[in-house]
């Protein structure tokens, strides 16, 4: 049953990825935009569901493994640092992952801190 | 309005894959595993897009759906959060490696398929 709740999680995600991902492409913004918002977005509502706990695993499992999994993605966020490094936007090499990693943990924390 | 239900096939798949490494391979390991791999095939894939004419449907099938809910970056977040209440040096440790790793073997495997001639070509 539980794989059920993360397939259905995991294909609302991804779609809701992909509409920011379209959002962005009309406000005209870079591609990394979009997976800078989505990964901040998701740490913050994962801080948030952190509180979810054990106690209720099947809502955890379909909205942190499925929603949250999909909607948040690592391997855009690595092959974006390869387009800037193709770029040869060194800047922004440096600045685009530290950038994601630190709104990541701030906004992780942030999330949790809410309901604490 | 057929891309976003073909991103949402790939999402099922994606996340499915990952609860399948989630189940089998030991919970310190499992991000290590699904965004290692995750972002190798990515630059696998998009190698092989900048080689060959594709629809674009696949890309959305396999980049953007599945592979993009096969990793992960709000767990990881999660995960670092956890290690940040421990040991905040190797918390930061952790993050910047998984990040360099993972970076890493995005680029090994999109110069191992991308034509020499499309390199440094914006994409």
């Amino acid at each position: 049953m539980t794989w059920l709740l993360i397939a259905a999680g995991g294909g609302l995600g991804a779609m809701t990825r992909y509409g920011v991902v379209m959002w962005m492409k009309r406000k005209d913004q870079p591609y990394f935009i979009a997976t800078f918002l989505v990964n901040s977005i998701g740490s913050l509502l994962m801080g948030m569901a952190l509180h979810l706990g054990v106690e209720n695993t099947s809502l955890s499992a379909f909205f942190t493994i499925g929603f949250l999994g999909a909607f948040t993605t690592f391997s855009t966020f690595a092959f974006d640092v390869v387009k800037l490094i193709e770029e040869r936007d060194f800047r922004a090499v440096l600045l685009y992952p530290l950038l994601t990693l630190f709104a990541g943990i701030i906004l992780v924390t942030l999330g949790w801190q809410i309901f604490a | 309005m057929i891309e976003i239900i073909i991103v949402g096939i790939g999402g099922i798949m994606g996340a499915l894959l990952r609860y399948g490494v989630i189940m089998t391979v030991p919970t310190e390991w499992m991000l290590w595993v699904v965004n290692g791999a995750g972002s190798a095939a990515l630059g696998v894939l998009n190698g092989l897009f900048a080689r060959y004419k594709t629809a674009n449907s696949w890309r959305l099938l396999l980049t953007t759906g599945l592979l993009g809910a096969f990793t992960t970056f709000s767990t990881f977040s999660a995960s670092w959060f956890a290690l940040m209440q421990t040991n905040v040096l190797m918390a930061i440790l952790y993050a910047v490696m998984m990040t360099v790793v993972c970076v890493a073997l995005a680029s090994f495997g999109y110069l191992c398929t991308v034509p020499k001639a499309k390199i440094g070509e914006r994409s």
